[in-house]
């Protein structure tokens, strides 16, 4: 089994690389809208996920996206749980929904829809900001 | 339309359980869904009150706890109209720079506006930073229109602006809502500022009505809606201007249009410009015309809206 060290810097590593990965810019097209959209929610969970490990919550009760936001919902706040399935439902929408972007609300017009990704992604980078200011600190004092 | 057993079954236990504790006037149920996602629903409440969303977020939960192995996705969501916007000044953070880390530069020094939002009789604050590239933005759309640019007339147009963006924001509903009593913080900067100014809110209010009412998806009741009238009144649905003055009411009220100002498609119809007349109908006739490239039973259904 890994250290709880290495499990939270492992999670959290990823969750670094997603945030990173979650960009959209004037040009991007639908798909690159949705990959960021979907990279964003992956973020999200995954520094959570870092953030319930360092609390000492069995991956059992967090390894799957309904779990994790149980005990999101009891350690953290019901309406930071809400956050978590919102974006979620944004992610499988960006993955498996093709009338996302054809149909409601954007009706095919792409800069509408690279608008308020940008912001998605903006108010996905603040639940972020609220685990990550946690883990790093943390991390950083050597006390996981 | 087909409504799946489960799907049902959620609808009535949130119905039942709204009316129990008289929420239902509160909910706008035209707007709200149930949607049977493959072995789970998908439930979107909307909310005419914010000051009622817990209450409505706690019948969610408790339905939820109700149905226990049934899975339920589900968004509460509140309808937000803007009741004012005010100039604050030079961001006080010297705009965006200092949360990112980079430089300093037009797209990052931002003024801020405050803008007053109201959800029945709840009000909540938003700040909007507007940077300065998106100040560039809109000079250069004034230019275009040949019109003044005074320091004064400049904090005025970025007001409605600011005003339309908060519009378009609240206007987009499912996952795709805004959340302002989360996220209060919303940056208006120059790709964004390019849209907005593009067209008048007006025009934008006419689109999406247009948008939703044509939309090709299984449960658009809005659509049979337009035939059905268009049909009555004997107008084509090739009239474009005519047609028009027969979109729904209800395309232009709750939660398609978040800020709504305008009750109608006559009333919007005749706040267009000229070129925004021309370009509407352009808009309606080619969204016309692709209803009637891909789903010809409804065109068999209504002839008579149909005809040339």
């Amino acid at each position: 089994l890994p250290s709880k060290h290495a499990e939270v810097n492992g999670y959290f590593r990823l969750a670094e690389g997603f945030m990173a990965a979650a960009t959209v810019n004037d040009h991007s097209m639908e798909i690159e809208v949705r990959r960021a959209l979907s990279a964003g929610y992956y973020a999200l969970l995954h520094v959570s996920n870092a953030w319930l490990a360092m609390r000492n919550v069995p991956l059992s009760r967090r390894g799957h996206h309904t779990a994790l936001r149980d005990e999101i919902m009891k350690r953290r706040t019901p309406e930071a749980a809400a956050a978590l399935e919102r974006f979620f439902l944004i992610r499988k929408d960006a993955d498996y929904r093709p009338g996302m972007f054809r149909s409601k609300p954007y009706f095919s017009d792409i800069v509408k829809f690279r608008l308020r990704a940008m912001d998605m992604l903006e108010e996905m980078r603040v639940e972020f900001e609220q685990y990550a200011s946690d883990v790093r600190k943390q991390l950083a004092a050597g006390s996981i | 339309m087909t409504i799946t057993m489960i799907e049902e079954k959620v609808r009535n236990a949130i119905i039942n359980m709204l009316q129990s504790r008289k929420l239902t006037p509160f909910w706008v149920s035209r707007s709200s869904q149930f949607l049977d996602v493959g072995g789970g629903v998908f439930v979107e409440l909307v909310v005419n009150e914010g000051s009622k969303l817990q209450e409505f977020e706690e019948v969610v939960a408790a339905v939820k706890a109700e149905c226990k192995g049934l899975e339920i996705e589900s968004i509460v969501r509140a309808v937000w109209v803007v009741e004012s916007v005010r100039y604050i000044g030079l961001a006080s953070n010297l705009g965006l720079a200092s949360n990112h880390g980079i430089p300093l530069s037009a797209d990052t020094l931002a003024d801020t506006f405050e803008a007053i939002l109201n959800s029945g009789s709840r009000k909540t604050g938003v700040r909007i930073d507007v940077t300065w590239d998106a100040f560039e933005r809109l000079k250069e759309e004034l230019r275009r229109e040949s019109r003044a640019i005074s320091d004064a007339n400049l904090v005025e147009i970025t007001k409605e602006k600011v005003n339309d963006f908060l519009v378009l924001q609240l206007s987009l509903g499912g996952t795709s809502y805004w959340d302002p009593l989360r996220y209060r913080d919303r940056v208006l900067n120059g790709p964004t500022m390019a849209y907005v100014a593009l067209h008048s809110a007006a025009y934008r209010q006419l689109e999406s009505a247009i948008n939703y009412t044509l939309d090709q998806s299984e449960d658009n009741v809005l659509l049979p809606d337009l035939l059905r009238t268009l049909s009555n009144a004997a107008v084509s649905i090739h009239n474009a201007e005519d047609a028009l003055q027969f979109l729904p009411a209800e395309a232009f009220g709750g939660a398609y249009m978040g800020g709504e100002v305008l009750e109608n498609a006559s009333g919007a119809y005749q706040k267009l410009s000229r070129d925004e007349k021309v370009l509407i109908k352009t808009h309606f006739q080619s969204r016309v015309e692709e209803l009637e490239q891909l789903q010809p039973a409804i065109v068999a259904t209504f002839p008579k809206a149909f005809r040339n």
